[in-house]
């Protein structure tokens, strides 16, 4: 069980205090979700229960943190791991009960069968995909059977069946009696599971109470970024049915072109004989479950990866000869993880970095520098460290860093992972306006709201195929 | 990307008994630091080579070892020019220099084979067994240690493409440091909060120095048959390079 009674938590370098006087009780059984919008604490919160943010953040806690029972947790950042293959990474936390070989075996079948990792185990952890690596990062908090479960965004990088699977399995070990605490910017997998929701804003709770009730008793959460509503679910969209744009490109003039294209990492095959022609200004969405080649896809037209067999053609050029700055000469590659595109000090250094590299001139590259940063509201923070300020700004940070070349092929993996409904419709106008500009975009997404409201066209991916 | 164990089983080093391998690894290694003289050593050198690499799956250990063959002749070439006790030149190269120049890159080529054979051979899991054997944290420590490399490894990668899709070039000598050096400075920084994460992991999974249970597999004695040869033979060679340090260098004899 938690009990929290007018906890406040602040860090030494900050005067404002993170969380102000949050009162939270968990009993046996039962699963909470923190909801709130980017930046409202709840990673704080979370990591204050778990016992993180005292012994490796040196925060200061003033206010009564209970918490009755061994602690499992999974963190926001599902890049991290301890050991180098999935197995050894489950069966860590039960190096305890070493001698009884056997009981170690059960434990890590019962979790490889309840999160359908069996197929995994032997893989190495940095090879995964970032959906499956959520999963492994899930299953590894549940090894020890600890009674208290601390799972920040568990869900966020899951495709909708494994998301709705493993929620399923959540309520079934609440069910068992474990006490999990969960937080999220978006309910739509937890609203059937959770018992109790506590809406956090600004480091306060401002609401509490039974699911049913939040969407009546608080309509302006969505205002704030909180998702409380169903989507609907996304359904293939034929090629070039979107009538409502200015058309003035040439039609079958492709952006991208895939002719039998195959790709193997260590003789398993990521994509497995893809033709594919994608139109000149139009926005594509690429969907598909976890692990079914779709950034291996993206990562070819950038020529990041080479093909094993076929040939791709990018804006009209055959990129199999050229390398990956010489092939995204007029196309911006957006990573799944932003930290991996970030490398200067500043904000708007970097910014200013790609477009120099790419030969524009000083006075250009400060005009187009102010301007993404006026236009995506990142002024305040042009001087400061990338990596001192929260993971959705590194993301916007990073978009900006593509975008701010003005290319006219977008190739973006995963662009609103872990952000809430006021950044994602921010995202939404950005596209739907680059759209506009006669731009081509291909994106990968698990937000079905996003594919819906963007794209042109859905390209469902399964096992490195493409569904037709 | 490539871990440093490879898994398939290609010599006698993967069959040997966990503590008489590095027993007899860390033989070799103080038989080749009290090596005493350089034809000593290029001798030792060869001996080393000639054991090892068809014990570890031969090509492999050699493919590993290219990149620090031609380190070594930069080494040689360094010292040749550069050393300020070159007496004898020939042309510019200084014939002292050169001496020393080889004989460390020599020694660097000899652990290095060293190093590389036990972690070609041995799984993660086993070296984190022996050093947990001997000081719980160590073990730990090890293991980390040995499964952070091929992640570091990953991040330059992840890195250096981020950087090229965003214009890097890599046409001249001038242009690749400064890309390594762009490189390198982020990669630290990234492993820094790696590590503050895997701290933070470390502690979430139960992870306590101060009470734990671990594991505590029977590891196969130092004597046994099989690896008793290899032993014997370490230990001569430890003992003989020992006894010739002694007698060319102190002067005992």
């Amino acid at each position: 069980m938690i009990r929290l009674e007018n906890l406040t938590v602040s860090y030494p370098l900050k005067q404002e205090p993170v969380l102000h006087g949050i009162d939270l009780v968990l009993p046996v059984g039962h699963i909470g979700l923190v909801v709130g919008g980017n930046d409202c604490g709840k990673t704080t919160l979370l990591n204050t229960v778990s016992g993180i943010s005292a012994t490796m953040y040196n925060a200061v806690l003033q206010g009564e943190c209970r918490v009755e029972g061994k602690i499992g947790a999974v963190l926001q950042d599902s890049d991290l791991f301890l050991m180098p293959t999935v197995l050894e990474e489950l069966e860590f936390p039960l190096y305890h009960y070493w001698q009884n070989r056997k009981m170690v075996e059960e434990r890590v079948a019962w979790l490889g069968d309840k999160l359908n990792l069996n197929y995994l185990m032997k893989r190495s952890i940095h090879t995964l995909s970032g959906g499956e690596r959520q999963r492994v990062a899930l299953a590894a908090a549940l090894a020890a059977d600890a009674e208290v479960l601390i799972l920040d965004e568990p869900l966020a990088q899951l495709d909708s069946l494994s998301a709705k699977r493993t929620a399923a399995f959540i309520r079934e070990l609440a069910d068992s009696g474990k006490t999990i605490l969960l937080a999220s910017t978006n309910t739509q997998f937890f609203h059937c599971i959770t018992d109790s929701y506590f809406w956090l804003d600004h480091g306060k709770i401002l609401w509490s109470g039974s699911p049913g009730s939040f969407l009546t008793q608080c309509p302006s959460a969505r205002l704030k970024g909180v998702d409380i509503y169903e989507y609907e679910p996304v359904k293939p969209k034929a090629e070039g049915k979107d009538s409502s744009r200015s058309d003035d490109y040439d039609k079958g003039d492709e952006v991208l072109h895939y002719s039998d294209v195959s790709y193997a990492y260590d003789s398993i095959f990521a994509l497995n004989m893809i033709n594919l022609k994608i139109e000149r200004g139009t926005t594509t969405a690429i969907v598909g479950e976890n692990g079914s080649g779709k950034t291996t896809f993206l990562k070819l037209a950038a020529a990041i990866l080479k093909p094993d067999s076929g040939k791709i053609a990018v804006l009209g050029k055959d990129i199999s000869k050229l390398d990956i700055a010489e092939a995204t000469a007029d196309s911006g590659f957006l990573f799944q993880n932003p930290d991996h595109q970030i490398f200067q000090s500043q904000v708007d250094k970097e910014l200013a970095w790609g477009l120099k590299k790419r030969g524009f001139s000083d006075t250009e590259v400060r005009v187009r520098v102010n301007s993404w940063l006026q236009k995506l509201g990142l002024e305040k923070y042009a001087l400061d460290h990338p990596y001192a300020l929260s993971k959705t700004f590194r993301q916007w940070i990073a978009l900006a860093g593509v975008l701010v070349r003005e290319p006219s092929l977008l190739l973006l993996d995963e662009p609103t992972f872990g952000m809430d409904t006021v950044s994602t419709a921010r995202f939404a106008a950005l596209v739907k306006e680059a759209a506009g500009q006669g731009k081509s975009i291909v994106m990968i997404t698990h937000n079905d709201a996003i594919a819906n409201i963007c794209a042109d066209r859905v390209i469902k991916m399964e096992k490195g195929r493409v569904l037709p | 990307m490539k871990s440093l164990y490879i898994a398939e089983k290609g010599g006698y080093w993967y069959k040997l008994p966990l503590k008489a391998k590095f027993f007899s690894l860390a033989l070799l290694l103080l038989g080749i630091l009290f090596s005493a003289h350089q034809t000593v050593l290029l001798f030792n050198l060869l001996v080393i080579l000639l054991l090892v690499a068809p014990g570890s799956g031969g090509m492999v250990l050699l493919s590993r070892l290219k990149a620090f063959f031609f380190f070594g002749l930069f080494i040689i070439i360094f010292h040749s020019i550069l050393n300020p006790a070159n007496t004898i030149k020939v042309y510019f190269f200084g014939l002292e220099g050169a001496l020393y120049g080889s004989v460390v890159a020599m020694r660097l080529i000899a652990v290095v084979a060293i190093a590389q054979s036990a972690l070609i051979t041995t799984p993660p899991k086993k070296i984190f067994l022996l050093f947990s054997s001997w000081n719980k944290d160590l073990g730990l420590i090890m293991f980390l240690l040995v499964g952070f490399i091929p992640v570091l490894e990953q991040e330059l990668v992840n890195t250096s493409q981020a950087q090229q899709t965003r214009g890097l070039t890599w046409n001249n000598i001038i242009e690749k440091l400064i890309a390594y050096l762009a490189m390198i400075i982020p990669v630290i920084i990234k492993a820094l909060y790696r590590a503050q994460g895997m701290a933070a992991l470390l502690f979430l999974r139960g992870y306590d120095s101060q009470d734990r249970i671990m594991a505590k597999r029977s590891l196969k004695p130092l004597w046994v048959k099989g690896s008793r040869i290899l032993i014997v033979f370490s230990l001569l060679f430890f003992l003989i390079n020992l006894s010739l340090f002694a007698g060319l260098r102190l002067k005992v004899w």
